[in-house]
């Protein structure tokens, strides 16, 4: 879906002295992926994501959308249609002053047949529980409210892939669970996803996390195994969750619990078997 | 310097269809140099609450007592109410307007009328306690990071000198880095000034991690009120008004309902971590004892 080559990208643009916010970036993101991206606020991770759509060039390398170069003019509004993008603040993205029609916004500029529109628009309003809310003052709705018809937005285009730089940062925790249950709900329809958050409890839902530091990628795999170096991890300023760092604490006492936790859940199963099987173990 | 909220409510367009009725007859003590934490999800009445401990919002009835001054009435002077209660409110760093960090922090000291040597006394003072040294002094406030924008924003409010700190949300939006730097410094400030300090989030680890007591509020009224230990064992509770517990509480909940007979208070990794290993070899040992046998 996503492919990037040694990608790098500068802020300024002096000769002299070039400071590389990336720096040989290779990723190759497949379709209907959950990918989370993971790094301290200025490793470069936002305007990596600005770089999945054309919204930035790379100064150096390329990143191709579906094969096509994000550099070339013509595949422009091409790939922008493919890749979707949701931004941190609800309230920035937000341009008209009925829900419907700003989600309209965008198939409108496409020139999409008007019946096309409405039936894009329930379905993008559906897709994130907000259908009753169509008619409403986008103004006077709630943080998460307002982040899921930001979202409609986004699928109104009906994109292959969408990338979301951190959405959940500005929310309370019952918004957080909104979007991040609208995010779910996308994976599950195929749609491909990037996420990009300082959440750990959320990347822990991806199929593959990518650490970043100092505009390079420092550790890729699977939740499961990102999340077991907790020395690492917090090295680069980073948090695990909280049961994935007591499971690291309990194995540093002596107690070999699995030190690849990362739910509450699986927490409990694994202390519970320390604490039951105790026979079972002297017998063995 | 001691807060005593009596009888408080207030009512938002009172009389209009949009009528809401934000805040309850709210009672609250709170001592001097105390910190607290308060909690409650989106329009329980937190913002609302805190609005009226500097005076920026007028209760619909009932008052607020600050250092035995009642804030509302109509002798008291609000901009001196203003100065000894400091409000930092979320994303101050929207706040800073000045071409450098130096200026857009005396600012405030400036409006106080105070001599230069004074105003540049504070100024450095604040940005010490906030962790920014003096090569910050000439530097835009807007070519810094997210966090060390935060961290101006807050010194301004600090170069006023207030004895009640109340800051809105300070982590929000920063990465864990950033959100530790903050407690840290809040806590170390708490400390250097004596101040007293209402720390508002939603989020509950960070105020696990660092207040002393904790005012839960839900639906315009207070909830709870304890000390952390005593307002984490009743995370059911918590839960069913829409708050998050940190992870920590809630597999300690989790535990017990498997029959776990443990500690319902435990609610940071490190006390988990004790109790939980402490638990576990002691149960190993008899195990082995009775293996012996």
């Amino acid at each position: 879906m996503i492919k990037t080559e040694k990608v790098t990208y500068s802020y300024s643009e002096e000769t002299e002295d070039i400071k590389f916010v990336l720096n040989g970036i290779d990723i190759e993101i497949k379709k209907g992926e959950f990918v989370a991206i993971l790094g301290h606020n200025g490793c470069g991770k936002s305007t990596l994501a600005k770089l999945f759509n054309g919204l930035f060039l790379p100064a150096g390398g390329n990143v191709y959308v579906s094969g096509k170069n994000t550099k070339s003019t013509e595949e422009y509004w091409n790939i922008r249609q493919m890749v979707g993008m949701v931004f941190q603040n609800p309230d920035n993205q937000i341009v008209a002053t009925v829900v419907e029609e700003d989600v309209a916004f965008a198939p409108e500029n496409l020139g999409v047949p008007a019946e096309e529109i409405r039936r894009r628009v329930d379905d993008a309003l559906k897709a994130v529980d907000m259908y009753e809310y169509r008619h409403h003052a986008p103004h006077l709705l709630s943080g998460g409210q307002k982040q899921r018809i930001a979202i409609a937005g986004a699928i109104a285009m009906r994109p292959e892939c969408i990338v979301f730089d951190e959405p959940t940062a500005m929310l309370d925790p019952k918004g957080r669970k909104e979007v991040m249950a609208a995010i779910e709900k996308l994976r599950e329809e195929g749609i491909t996803i990037v996420l990009i958050t300082h959440y750990m409890d959320e990347a822990v839902k991806a199929d593959r996390v990518i650490v970043m530091d100092d505009g390079k990628i420092v550790m890729e795999d699977t939740p499961k195994n990102v999340f077991s170096q907790v020395k690492m991890l917090k090295g680069l300023g980073l948090d695990v969750p909280q049961v994935t760092e007591l499971a690291y604490l309990l194995n540093k006492s002596g107690i070999p619990v699995k030190n690849d936790i990362l739910t509450v859940d699986e927490c409990t199963e694994e202390i519970m078997k320390f604490l039951q099987s105790d026979k079972g173990k002297a017998e063995n | 310097m001691g807060i005593k909220i009596e009888n408080l409510n207030y009512i938002y367009m009172q009389g209009s269809p949009f009528e809401k009725h934000a805040l309850k007859d709210i009672n609250l003590e709170i001592s001097d140099g105390e910190f607290i934490g308060l909690i409650g999800h989106t329009g329980s009445g937190k913002s609302t609450l805190i609005q009226h401990l500097n005076g920026l919002m007028e209760p619909t009835s009932g008052t607020v007592i600050v250092d035995d001054t009642d804030i509302f009435a109509k002798t008291t002077d609000k901009l001196l109410v203003r100065r000894n209660v400091g409000l930092v409110f979320q994303y101050p760093e929207h706040q800073l307007f000045e071409e450098t960090v130096y200026k857009d922090i005396s600012f405030g000291p400036i409006n106080l009328g105070l001599s230069k040597e004074e105003i540049h006394e504070r100024v450095l003072e604040a940005m010490c306690h906030v962790g920014l040294d003096e090569s910050f002094s000439d530097v835009s406030p807007f070519s810094l990071s997210g966090g060390q924008k935060r961290r101006v924003a807050i010194a301004g409010v600090l170069a006023m000198k207030p004895s009640v700190l109340i800051l809105d949300e300070p982590t929000a939006g920063l990465d864990p880095a950033g959100r530790e730097e903050i407690l840290t410094q809040i806590k170390a400030l708490r400390l250097a000034r004596k101040m007293t300090v209402i720390f508002v989030s939603h989020s509950m680890e960070d105020v696990a991690k660092i207040a002393e007591r904790i005012i839960v509020m839900n639906k315009g009224t207070i909830a709870m009120d304890g000390k952390p230990n005593e307002i984490f064992r009743r995370s059911s509770e918590l839960i069913e008004m829409g708050l998050d517990i940190p992870q920590i509480s809630k597999l300690i909940l989790s535990l017990r309902e498997r029959g776990l007979n443990i500690n319902p208070d435990i609610y940071t990794v490190e006390k988990a971590r004790t109790t939980l290993s402490l638990l576990i070899s002691t149960k190993n040992d008899k195990g082995g004892n009775l293996n012996a046998q």
